[in-house]
């Protein structure tokens, strides 16, 4: 009877661990978001890509400063070559500088937007591209 | 055995206590870090000036016009914006939530309804007015 008791005060304590646990899970994952303005800024760019695109006629090459937007995003642990990303179905900008998750916003106009990728340019100062063409 | 059925209620105080403290920093770290990119004016203008261009060339009220001949994705507008065309003689034509006309003209007592432009110009030879809104925001979380 005895070794039952204490059997259920120990599952009562871990009861407890659990909520802290998901807790603390959960106010990490929040917190971490807005680490460095991550939120903001994936706003920035999702937003001023979708006006470089809307504005962009058909054929144009655009090379972007991202400089800012790289070292948010690889200090988060994201991957360089998802950072940026564009759905050309959905018509979306799509900008990962968080750890997880991300921000999306449409661009109105039917463009295909091809050849993405960010480029790293070490030298005197960092000059991180994002490049791309719209079409 | 009394001691099982305490901390079965004793939880609750502290699930609650837990609850508190989530929504106060999250509360706070909105208050703070939670600003917006105000873009809806930008993209506006944007619309306004497709659309203004679009006007020259086509007829908007042709059977077989397509905001897509515009260059515009019909898909995006629909959502989160307004195309709205008044001819002189009364005849309409409009693209995404028509809601937005009265939004628009109360935009500037609520920071949440759509922001707008409101012009005049011809269409062929018809005089006509124009009302272009947007109220997109940025979508955040696992996208």
């Amino acid at each position: 009877m005895e070794k039952k008791g204490a059997s259920t005060v120990l599952n009562e304590e871990i009861m407890y661990y659990i909520f802290l646990g998901i807790f603390l899970a959960g106010m990490i994952v929040a917190l971490s978001g807005l680490r460095n303005n991550a939120v903001l800024w994936e706003e920035v760019y999702a937003k001023e890509l979708a006006r470089i695109i809307d504005h962009s006629q058909s054929g144009t090459e655009v090379k972007l400063d991202v400089t800012r937007g790289v070292a948010i995003a690889l200090n988060n642990g994201r991957a360089l070559n998802e950072a940026f990303v564009f759905d050309n179905i959905q018509n979306k900008v799509i900008v990962h500088l968080r750890s997880s998750g991300g921000s999306s916003f449409n661009y109105l106009t039917n463009k295909t937007i091809v050849d993405w990728h960010t480029e790293r340019n070490s030298g005197g100062i960092d000059k991180d591209q994002l490049i791309f063409t719209v079409r | 055995m009394n001691r099982k059925g305490l901390d079965a209620v004793s939880i609750l105080p502290f699930v609650f206590l837990l609850f508190l403290l989530g929504a106060g920093l999250a509360i706070g770290s909105a208050a703070f870090y939670g600003r917006h990119y105000e873009f809806r004016d930008v993209e506006t203008r944007t619309l306004a000036e497709i659309v203004n261009r679009c006007l020259a060339e086509k007829d908007f009220f042709s059977s077989e016009f397509d905001i897509s001949q515009c260059g515009l994705n019909k898909a995006a507008v629909e959502k989160e914006h307004l195309l709205y065309v008044k001819r002189g003689d009364g005849k309409e034509f409009f693209v995404g939530v028509i809601n937005y006309r009265t939004e628009c003209a109360l935009s500037n007592k609520n920071d949440a309804y759509a922001h707008c432009i409101y012009f005049n110009t011809t269409s062929g030879n018809a005089h006509v007015e124009v009302v272009v809104g947007s109220n997109q925001h940025v979508i955040r979380g696992l996208v």
